[in-house]
């Protein structure tokens, strides 16, 4: 049984790229477009892992974070996104928010590492 | 395969002729045994004539000298058999030429012995008892007895040397073909002692050409796996450094567009330039504060956008900034003035950065800050 993780983008490239790659890792995708979509996807599909970018079209990132947390609370939760933030500010602050704070100039090796790495830890 | 049916082209040929050996042979015999009984019959004529003759004249000489007709009825009845075997012998030897001569002329002296008897003993009926040795011994028969003895003991001699002729041929003849019927029986067996060896070569080639492919095939069959499998890898690699280099991309121009936002909501004036003071690209706030919009300026002199100042003339300002740029260097701080859209003339500070393309400079930025409000448009420009 595959492993499930939630993704969360308003952009639709980010969203293609990244599914066909977890695809090809050998997990089962959801994406959302909205925090709206991915609450509901939460509820339908109770993910092992949850992707969201920072900066969203109709939404504030870290406010989605925290109503993610309140849907299924323990999942793991990373916060991927490409505004340029001093990493250790990142950790500093989003620490008690988020599980890891990953930037998309980093290879998807680094995230596909990143997401063993959470998944791993909770099993 | 072809020396294998060549092989039994020739058992072939082999079995047939001995087979047509052996049937010349068996009509020969069959033919042979017919003359022989021909043959025998043949001497058997002959001999029954002889001994009736010499019966038939016994009984006639008796007759001359006892009168008793029993025995002149018993001559003449051996006569008339002796002429009957002489029809048989006749019979027997009309298709041989040599042989039905002498028995020709054996009938001649036979048919002229009976009918000298039966005179002999003819006249002894009309004559009386005084005569008889006188009779006899004028009689010729004697004489032609031997004769046809002699003759009878010829044509039997002969035909029994016909016979023992024929005998030698027989036995050659029979020897011939066993010899022929033995030499095929033992050819055939090389011959198919020959064909099983080939055979037996020709099914280990066969087993040697099948282990053969099969090993190939097997080994075909695994380079084909491991082939499949090499291309499998390879292609997943491809998909995942595509999706790399897509996620690189998407990422690089999320970037740009961020730099981009960023430059664009700087209020001082960015102007890019070639090495040879070209205006190439603006921001939006040299359209915002001093009118200039992108189709006026773009491809223009710096010199039209850029003055000297009381302290240095243009020509000073501009040959400045063409120096720092050909040998790389910054510019910081520089009092100059800034002609706007409609042509008037604001004091500003600027600075410049040469831009760079792997070490080798290929313009310059030129960051432009206004000292005074005055002479700015107020709300964006021509663009």
């Amino acid at each position: 049984m595959s492993k499930v993780i939630l993704h969360l983008d308003d952009e639709p490239a980010i969203r293609e790229i990244l599914a066909a790659y977890l695809t090809q890792k050998g997990y089962r995708v959801v994406s959302a477009e909205t925090p709206t979509e991915a609450l509901q996807a939460i509820g339908k599909e109770h993910p092992d892992l949850i992707i969201t970018d920072l900066q969203l079209g109709d939404g504030d990132g870290l406010e989605t974070v925290d109503q993610m947390r309140t849907a299924q609370p323990g999942v793991p939760i990373i916060l991927l996104t490409g505004v340029l933030i001093d990493p250790r500010v990142a950790r500093q602050s989003l620490a008690n928010k988020v599980d890891a704070y990953l930037q998309k100039t980093l290879p998807l090796q680094k995230l596909s590492d990143e997401i063993d790495r959470l998944l791993n830890r909770g099993s | 395969m072809r020396r294998i049916y060549g092989f039994f082209i020739a058992i072939s040929a082999v079995i047939t002729f001995a087979a047509l050996a052996a049937v010349r042979n068996i009509n020969q015999t069959v033919t042979t045994s017919d003359w022989v009984n021909h043959t025998h019959a043949t001497i058997y004529a002959v001999d029954r004539v002889v001994n009736s003759a010499v019966t038939g004249d016994s009984a006639a000489r008796s007759f001359v000298w006892t009168t008793d007709p029993r025995d002149l009825v018993q001559a003449r009845g051996e006569f008339n058999e002796m002429s009957d075997h002489l029809e048989s012998a006749k019979a027997l030897t009309r298709s041989e030429g040599l042989v039905y001569q002498q028995i020709l002329r054996l009938d001649t002296l036979a048919e002229q012995h009976a009918a000298s008897a039966i005179a002999l003993a003819t006249r002894r009926q009309g004559a009386g008892t005084a005569t008889p040795e006188m009779r006899l011994k004028a009689d010729p028969g004697s004489a032609t007895l031997r004769e046809i003895r002699h003759l009878a003991g010829e044509i039997r001699a002969d035909q029994f040397e016909l016979l023992n002729q024929r005998d030698k041929s027989a036995y050659l003849q029979a020897q011939t073909t066993r010899w022929v019927v033995g030499t095929s029986v033992v050819l055939d067996l090389l011959l198919f002692a020959m064909v099983a060896w080939l055979i037996r070569i020709d099914l280990k080639t066969r087993q040697k050409l099948a282990e053969t492919l099969r090993t190939s095939n097997e080994t075909l069959e695994t380079r084909v796996h491991e082939r499949t499998r090499d291309l499998a890898e390879t292609n997943a690699r491809l998909l995942t450094e595509n999706l790399e280099r897509k996620w690189a991309t998407q990422s690089l121009e999320h970037q740009l567009r961020y730099n981009q936002t960023i430059v664009n909501a700087a209020s001082d004036l960015v102007l890019v330039v070639t090495k040879v003071l070209t205006v190439t690209r603006i921001n939006p706030a040299v359209g915002t504060r001093i009118g200039w919009g992108e189709s006026d300026i773009l491809g223009r002199p710096l010199a039209d956008v850029l003055r000297g100042d009381a302290s240095q003339p243009t020509d000073a300002i501009i040959g400045q900034i063409g120096q720092a740029l050909q040998s790389g260097r910054e510019l910081h701080h520089q009092a100059a003035r800034v002609v706007n859209h409609a042509g008037v003339e604001l004091p500003a500070i600027f600075t410049l950065l040469p831009l760079r393309d792997n070490d080798k400079v290929v313009g310059g930025v030129l960051l432009l800050q206004l000292t005074s409000t005055a002479g700015r448009v107020p709300n964006g420009g021509n663009s």
